[in-house]
């Protein structure tokens, strides 16, 4: 009896084999309509006149400095990210304070959040007529349309990405590994070093990846602070935007498929780090 | 190794977790904090090791107050109910972590390291085990490498928390036996906390009873189990029965019981609810007329009563105290 019930609870799960095709085949066209489609555009529209074009346009001043400008951003962003991340979910996991649940509300603000708006508050704070505008400005410090405004609106909006991979897990290995570090003598950098680093290691890897892919990505924010002064402070995803507005085609395809390969990379070696992050989690699940 | 705990207290909110403790445990003594859960034993442990700070009181280790030390500048070793083992690193590894922490001044030689791993390996049997990870274990086996590695640093005091609580029964009463055989070899001052009274009375020379947040009753084994000094230590040191006689009420426990086919003089009748051999002993449950809770009577299970007793049988009971 209780043998010939198996299959057919599994088979009263997977439905009708009419239904489950329907699905897997509109996941299909769902997928290649509105994603492998514009990949494919995107890559011929690219080439369309040959890789002679595709190349210059890669390799312009403008898109160059664009593509430096955009490793900056991330290449700053992304370390100081991992700092903040790991801080803070060091202290929602670990310790017990008053305000913890709005601290936590506090780091998903990004998400809900418009990055527009995220732009807007630095440019209303740094600008010129800004709140701290008239004293940057004595002082000769240039923040919105220049560098660092780029840097803080990335910071902004990438910010969560860490913190938020790291917290539940931190949570579910709980303190006592921290604890028996502590009781064997280890300071406080070496528990962290020798304990919490090697348990945190994949989730973290996961998180900085999430973060780099958004950092590159990132228009809205940006946009907003950067002024778009072309081979200063354009970012690839506003160069993409400023040549395809000038209609010059080819040349905004062949920025985006370079901003895709950055992409492509990103999403390599998500994976990886993902597929490292769920066997840790399955051999620790299965004692 | 002497620990001196002087009024200790300590709140979580609103809820009193110790209220002015005072306990002396001798160098080499081995003392069970018992109690059920939530009457404050582990947090007495978690104070005692520094990885909880008091509201009040100290900890005094040998004459030298070290309520103000950090907990690794106390030097206790400290086995964790769920073992705490480094998930990341071999058992070797976790083992050797201790001397590996030192500051380069006091710490030896990673081939001085080796032979001190392994001759803690050796000492809790599981040298072969060097070049597992810990969740390939299993958990007698993690137990034991936590404890090697609590030994690794040469504590003065040895602090268990459940130590034995995550285990199955088997393994339980083997480890226990372990570890009462270790602690008269190396004869460490230890602490280990349990809610279980058999665990309690088989291992520790002393067991301090603990109910909510206040020390009940501090003795030996056979101090607390023959002589409770409260209703609670007497309840909770094992079962008791609870007899109506004339309007008030004796307590005796199971084994403290003459039975008898025959009405004898004192005896009072009941009837037979249930036999049940345990082994050594055969459990009798009895049921009186007059009172609605069952007498449970244990009797060697040679005992002359017992020849062809069956449910429903008429038999004659007497406390054998009060």
């Amino acid at each position: 009896m209780s043998t010939s019930n198996l299959p057919s609870l599994s088979a009263a799960r997977r439905g009708s084999p009419w239904g489950r095709r329907i699905l897997i085949t509109a996941t299909w066209i769902v997928f290649t309509l509105f994603l492998l489609l514009p990949l494919y555009i995107v890559l011929s529209e690219a080439l369309k006149e040959g890789f002679g074009t595709f190349f210059s346009a890669i390799i312009e001043p403008d898109a160059l400095s664009a593509l430096k400008l955009t490793l900056i951003a991330t290449g700053i962003s992304l370390p100081l990210n991992v700092v903040f991340g790991v801080a803070a979910a060091w202290c929602v996991s670990k310790y017990e304070f008053r305000g913890k649940s709005i601290l936590v509300t506090l780091i998903d603000l990004p998400f809900s959040v418009s990055p527009v708006i995220a732009g807007l508050v630095y440019v209303l704070l740094f600008g010129a007529q800004g709140l701290l505008g008239p004293w940057l400005q004595d002082h000769d410090i240039q923040i919105v349309f220049a560098v660092p405004g780029i840097v803080l609106a990335t910071l902004f909006v990438t910010f969560p990405f860490v913190a938020r991979e790291l917290i539940p897990l931190m949570q579910e290995q709980g303190t006592q590994e921290e604890e028996a570090a502590r009781l064997l003598g280890a300071s406080g950098w070496q528990m962290f070093w020798h304990v919490t680093l090697p348990n945190i290691k994949w989730g973290l890897i996961y998180g900085v990846v999430l973060c780099n892919a958004r950092a590159m990505g990132e228009f809205g924010a940006v946009s907003v602070v950067s002024g778009h002064i072309r081979g200063v402070t354009n970012t690839l995803p506003l160069h993409v935007e400023i040549l395809y507005n000038e209609y010059n085609h080819v040349a905004a395809f062949s920025v985006a498929s370079l901003l895709l390969a950055l992409a492509l990379l990103t999403l390599l070696f998500k994976q990886w780090s993902e597929s490292r992050l769920t066997s840790q989690n399955s051999t620790r699940e299965t004692h | 190794m002497s620990i001196e705990i002087r009024n200790i207290s300590k709140r979580f909110g609103a809820f009193q977790a110790l209220n002015t403790i005072n306990l002396d445990i001798q160098s080499g003594e081995l003392v069970a904090l018992l109690g059920p859960s939530g009457c404050g034993k582990t947090t007495l442990l978690r104070i005692i090791a520094g990885l909880e700070t008091p509201d009040n009181g100290n900890i005094v280790f040998h004459g030298e107050d070290v309520s103000d030390r950090d907990v690794r500048d106390r030097n206790v070793g400290f086995v964790f109910q769920h073992y705490a083992l480094f998930r990341h690193m071999t058992v070797f590894d976790n083992v050797a972590f201790g001397l590996r922490m030192k500051s380069k001044r006091e710490r030896p030689s990673e081939k001085v390291i080796a032979e001190k791993v392994h001759e803690l390996l050796n000492m809790v049997q599981l040298d072969w085990l060097a070049d597992r990870y810990p969740e390939q274990l299993s958990g007698g086996q993690r137990q034991r490498i936590a404890l090697a590695r609590a030994l690794a640093v040469e504590p003065k005091i040895l602090l268990l928390d459940e130590p034995f609580g995550a285990l199955d029964a088997k393994v339980r009463k083997e480890l226990r036996r372990w570890l009462a055989r270790l602690h008269e070899e190396i004869n460490l001052t230890s602490v280990f906390v349990t809610h279980d009274q058999e665990e309690a009375m088989e291992v520790a020379d002393r067991i301090v009873v603990m109910n909510k947040g206040v020390i009940q009753q501090i003795g030996s084994p056979g101090e607390v189990y023959e002589q409770p000094a409260s209703d609670f230590v007497y309840h909770f040191l094992g079962d008791s029965n609870r007899l109506q006689v004339n309007g008030s009420e004796i307590m005796f426990r199971p084994h403290e019981v003459s039975i008898s086919r025959e009405a004898l003089t004192g005896h009072q009748p009941a009837e037979v609810r249930d036999v049940r051999p345990l082994g050594a002993t055969t459990r009798v449950t009895l049921r009186v007329t007059g009172q609605d809770e069952l007498i449970e009577a244990e009797v060697i299970k040679d005992h002359d009563s017992l020849i062809g007793l069956h449910k429903g049988d008429a038999l004659y009971f007497r406390p054998t105290i009060g």
